[in-house]
């Protein structure tokens, strides 16, 4: 009889293997899936009604949904610079052009480097470096390195870590102390009004593109000599008088990159697509993260659409390595106020996947190390705690290990837009080789053999 | 009117300085980078006291320093830094005789000198800014509170003789004395 009922055992076993292989799965599986899918549903009713509580103005859902890059009728835009396509058009070449670069310190690095060098699509517009190099850098992505030919005075860097240009529409002033703009926060501030980079009184994002042409020894110069350019500059500008070569307008140029950089939007990232409904966008881990994001202090801080902030604060982290000063007073050093020393712009959360390290000192090397340090909330630089301007929701979180992966989760995949090359132009008017035009660069990125 | 318009005037200075900081850091970094120091000097209870900056701190009637006076300090250079930007010097003054180092040197004069640097943990030579002086206040801070012993740093004298600079390096210099000196410098300033 025992023969017999092994022989039976065994049948009902290889039955079973080839139902799975035919159904393509296991029957555990299936059932995971099942309770999975009913998990995700659950779950999902529990975020929204987070999310719409989080958003202000009973705006719900949408709040957070970032519009589509050619819907630019509903990107923020600043009334003095209205979006249009042909000024965006203009913007995606030179924010992308070595061709500017005609006043480099050193004359050998003439035309190599771009406004994509330090914030180039593949890092999530950010530069995948703990300091990252324009004009004097020399190599692509996390290979590039400074020049060691040429003095350190003579290459384009900060000791502070590039922020991200994506979805920058919704900053209104920027770098990390917040210097640039003349509306937001600054529109209170009389004295960040005065500042000479601020005399055009735009926002931070045309400000910025318009400084950054001089700050970064770029001209247009040499692209007014190129008949495509100088159709698109008449496109983009109707008002501007038509000259045919080798004229200085950064003022313009800076106005199309600025229009440009507002239509760099992570809206094709899985969290966007869950917002607009597709409620199997994100895993049972990315939801329970966004849980975990939304019911605690995270979005205290983290509340605009692009998970910036429109304030400043102390967290607490450490400056940048290289900070020769020792000490970076942040808002404070702008503002002239005590309360605001050691306080930070608060980033935008897409893409921090594409570029490490983090923090405005790069002082982490992971997200998750992040998550944690926000979690035990013991800060890195002690004079901000001392100075009693730190954060008060700089409080420990009381995370479990699965919360923290859960979050971690959440920012690393849920806030991943996988297709930011779509922002990046197939080529350029000047035919240089982009982001970089130096020779390593010029190599690593096959231009040599095209 | 005029107050007004001077006060407008020093705060757009300072912002012109900060950007001049910010944008330019490693301009500022390349200072004084080219010195010649001599004569390490180990602080030490038989070490001549008239050669030690910071010989307060072997008075009997001297008081340590305390939280209170740290954090009055820190308020006071975070006031400088966001004026003067953090990375301004913050060239604590020496104004005890130099009999000793004329020992060392017979060229060097009575002059004042100057604490420039302070040894950082990789060996290297960092100039004393206003940030640095900031950091250093935070850690006597810490020590105090956890009630450690003192940690040592080295730092660098400044000299000028007719010639040129010369730098003297002091070793081993216990924290509290270099803040307290530091807070005799800003409670007279």
């Amino acid at each position: 009889m025992k023969p017999l009922k092994n022989l039976w055992l065994v049948v009902r076993v290889m039955v079973i293997a080839l139902l799975c292989t035919v159904i393509g799965g296991s029957p555990v599986h299936a059932v995971n899936d099942v309770r999975d899918s009913a998990s995700i549903s659950y779950l999902s009713r529990q975020l929204e009604q987070l999310i719409k509580v989080s958003a202000p103005s009973n705006q719900g859902l949408q709040y957070f949904i970032l519009p589509d890059s050619s819907e630019i009728d509903k990107i923020p835009a600043d009334p003095k610079n209205p979006l249009t396509h042909e000024k965006i058009r203009l913007g995606q070449f030179l924010f992308h052009e070595p061709a500017l670069s005609i006043n480099p310190i050193n004359p050998k690095h003439w035309q190599e480097a771009s406004c994509a060098s330090c914030h180039f699509a593949q890092a999530g517009f950010r530069s995948n470096l703990a300091q990252a190099l324009g004009t004097g850098g020399m190599g692509w992505n996390k290979d590039r390195y400074r020049d060691p030919e040429v003095f350190p005075t003579e290459i384009d860097k900060q000791n502070i870590l590039a922020p991200s240009v994506l979805n920058s529409a919704y900053q209104k002033v920027m770098l990390w102390d917040g210097r640039l703009g003349s509306t937001g926060v600054n529109a209170q501030e009389p004295l960040v009004q005065e500042f000479d980079v601020n005399r055009f009184q735009l926002d931070g994002l045309e400000t910025q593109a318009i400084d950054g042409m001089v700050i970064h020894k770029l001209g247009t110069a040499a692209i007014a000599r190129i008949p495509e350019y100088q159709e698109l500059f008449a496109k983009a500008f109707p008002d501007r008088p038509y000259v045919k070569a080798e004229v200085e307008d950064l003022k313009r140029a800076g106005l199309a990159i600025a229009a440009y950089e507002r239509t760099l939007l992570a809206n094709e990232a899985p969290f966007q697509k869950w917002l607009r409904g597709d409620k199997t966008a994100m895993s049972l881990s990315e939801i329970r993260g966004g849980i975990t994001f939304f019911s605690s202090s995270c979005v205290q801080c983290h509340s605009s659409p692009n998970f910036a902030g429109s304030n400043f604060s102390a967290l607490g982290f450490d400056d940048h390595p290289l900070d020769w000063t020792g000490l970076n007073l942040g808002r404070g050093e702008i503002t002239k106020k005590r309360s605001d020393d050691f306080k930070f712009k608060v980033p935008q959360l897409y893409n921090l996947a594409d570029s490490s390290p983090y923090g405005h000192g790069a002082s982490f090397d992971s997200i998750r190390e992040v998550v944690q340090y926000l979690n035990k909330a013991k800060p890195q630089k002690l004079e901000a705690q001392y100075a009693g301007n730190l954060s008060v929701w700089f409080r420990p979180l009381h995370f479990s290990e699965e919360d923290v992966s859960d979050l971690t989760n959440f920012l690393t995949t849920a806030l991943h837009d996988p297709n930011l090359n779509r922002y990046v132009p197939e080529r350029l008017p000047s035919r240089l080789c982009f982001p970089n035009n130096d020779p390593l660069s010029r190599h690593q990125l096959g231009c040599d053999e095209k | 009117m005029f107050t007004l318009n001077l006060v407008k005037a020093i705060l757009l200075i300072s912002v012109a300085i900060n950007s001049f900081n910010y944008w330019n850091s490693y301009y500022i970094f390349g200072f004084g980078m080219n010195r010649t120091v001599i004569n390490p000097v180990e602080w030490s209870e038989s070490t001549n006291k008239e050669f030690l900056v910071f010989r307060h701190c072997e008075d009997k009637e001297h008081q340590p320093i305390t939280k209170k006076q740290l954090l009055k300090m820190s308020v006071r250079l975070r006031d400088i830094a966001r004026y003067l930007g953090t990375g301004w010097p913050t060239g604590l003054t020496i104004s005890s005789s130099l009999n000793s180092l004329q020992e060392f040197d017979t060229n060097i004069e009575k002059k004042l000198g100057q604490v420039t640097d302070i040894r950082d943990e990789k060996g290297d030579w960092v100039s004393l800014s206003v940030g640095q002086s900031l950091k250093l206040i935070t850690e006597e801070l810490e020590v105090l509170k956890k009630d450690e012993p003192q940690p040592l740093f080295d730092f660098l004298v400044r000299y000028n003789d007719s010639r040129e600079d010369v730098y003297y390096e002091m070793s081993k210099i216990p924290l509290d004395c270099y803040c307290l000196k530091l807070a005799e410098s800003l409670s007279s300033l």
